[in-house]
């Protein structure tokens, strides 16, 4: 049989479910018949709902998190022209790179980028 | 679909889909614990930026030990850290009572529930994130912030007591 201090330390992993099952058993077994660790844990479950309100209540983020992501992986990019897709999963597009003054050019179809212009390969 | 180890695999090949896949699945789940860490929207939200660039830059690292969502949350709270100790050199933090209270009781309800866990210690605010949003268990949390399973327990029972005492 757990004592109530040992049952008190568990009781928010077994009220969100996130415990071993021998120990939820034996909290299971000591809540029948203890009336102030019942309490304890009708308390933490009204605490844990105010909790959980508040952070879903919460603002998502305003900006585009993606589009903001995007332009800081393509931050070495100057130009770059999406040319469409012309076959099911192909996408072709042209990106121009100014590194130090050099200019160079890549033909991208799908995931891979191809040197059109400057030295150097693709990625 | 994609489990998010996979798509950490294809990330770490620079797969640009493949991140902005993982970007839409966890992005609202790593801002609301930034947010929750900060107090602060425009820094929960540059959390989010460093949290999945460091991602973007690591998906090696993955060795999938955790769960990926643990892995993220647990980059999440480094990069909160470093920003608020940025912060704290800096300016000042935002308070929860600095907002407008808003005069619907349920709103009121919500502003003190803010103001409490914002008065909370930093650690204890994490661990009651983890715990009551995330659903971590105490390993997984103790693992998350490299600290003993016992000393999540003790933060846990001080952040309940410490709200215990503000919200009643």
């Amino acid at each position: 049989m757990m004592t109530c201090g040992r049952v008190r330390e568990w009781l928010p992993w077994y009220l969100t479910g996130s415990i071993d099952f021998e120990i939820a058993e034996a909290i299971a077994e000591h809540l029948r018949t203890c009336d102030a660790c019942r309490a304890e844990f009708t308390e933490i479950a009204r605490l844990r709902h105010r909790f959980t309100s508040m952070v879903d209540a919460a603002t998502t983020p305003r900006t585009s998190t993606w589009n903001r992501l995007s332009r800081r992986l393509g931050a070495d990019e100057a130009v770059y022209v999406d040319l469409g897709w012309f076959l099911v999963g192909l996408q072709v597009g042209i990106a121009a790179h100014d590194r130090r003054g050099a200019v160079r050019g890549d033909l991208r179809i799908g995931r891979r980028s191809i040197r059109i212009l400057g030295r150097g390969k693709g990625a | 679909m994609r489990s998010d180890a996979q798509l950490l695999l294809r990330i770490a090949d620079e797969d640009r889909e493949a991140f902005r896949l993982l970007v839409g699945r966890h992005g609202d789940r790593i801002f609301r614990f930034a947010l929750s860490l900060t107090r602060s929207p425009h820094l929960a939200e540059e959390v989010l930026q460093e949290t999945m660039m460091a991602v973007w830059k690591g998906a090696k690292r993955f060795k999938g030990r955790s769960k990926v969502t643990t892995w993220l949350l647990g980059i999440a709270k480094n990069q909160a850290h470093n920003l608020l100790r940025r912060e704290e050199r800096g300016r000042r933090l935002p308070e929860a009572a600095d907002r407008v209270p808003d005069p619907s009781s349920e709103a009121e309800m919500s502003v003190q529930v803010e103001r409490a866990v914002a008065a909370l210690p930093e650690a204890q605010r994490e661990v009651l994130h983890l715990v009551f949003y995330e659903n971590l268990t105490v390993r997984e949390t103790a693992e998350l912030l490299g600290v003993p399973e016992g000393t999540v327990k003790s933060r846990m029972h001080h952040a309940r007591k410490r709200l215990a005492e503000e919200l009643t």
